[in-house]
């Protein structure tokens, strides 16, 4: 199950740095790392399955927790931040 | 090798194209690659604690989690004032 989980993580993170690769655009490009947090999620989740509540678990959750809270911080900062350069036209 | 460093391998290798895309595209791609880069990063090291059965290495990935999240934030919020 842990092998699954993190499998689907692996493969979402790599399906996000091709559409950063490949989509014209910086905005266009910042669209793609909404799916990170999830699999982020995904491998936390994996440890858990895996480790149950033991240390490593609960870093795990801390980090699924802080990256669920800040990626969509950091999103809106970067979006502001390419506005301000005239960078979110493509 | 285990799910969890083969995982970890395939996350580490992800970095090569994005660092390229950061050097050579514009400073807002770099700024975008950046971001995910750490996403990908925190999620390796952590695959690498359970992999190599070091649990230290699940403190490196939280602090990694926490200091690349200030430091894309603060290369956001220079980039963006300085234009």
């Amino acid at each position: 199950m842990s092998a699954v989980l993190v499998g689907a993580a692996v493969v979402l993170l790599a399906l996000c740095v091709a559409g950063v690769l490949l989509v014209p655009g910086p905005m266009n490009r910042l669209h793609f790392l909404g799916p990170a947090p999830l699999a982020v999620l995904l491998a936390c989740a994996a440890v858990l399955v895996d480790k149950g509540a033991s240390t490593i678990g609960i870093r795990a959750v801390l980090i699924a927790l802080f990256t669920l809270a800040t990626s969509p911080v950091l999103s809106h900062t970067v979006a502001r931040a390419l506005h301000h350069r005239g960078e979110d036209d493509a | 090798m285990s799910a969890w460093l083969a995982g970890a391998a395939v996350l580490v290798a992800l970095l090569v194209p994005l660092g390229l895309a950061a050097a050579m595209r514009t400073p807002g791609d770099g700024l975008v690659a950046l971001q995910l880069a750490g996403t990908i990063t925190t999620v390796a090291v952590l695959l690498m604690a359970v992999g190599l059965g070091r649990e230290p290495l699940g403190d490196l990935a939280l602090v990694l989690a926490v200091s690349s999240f200030i430091g894309s934030l603060a290369y956001a919020t220079t980039l963006g004032r300085a234009s």
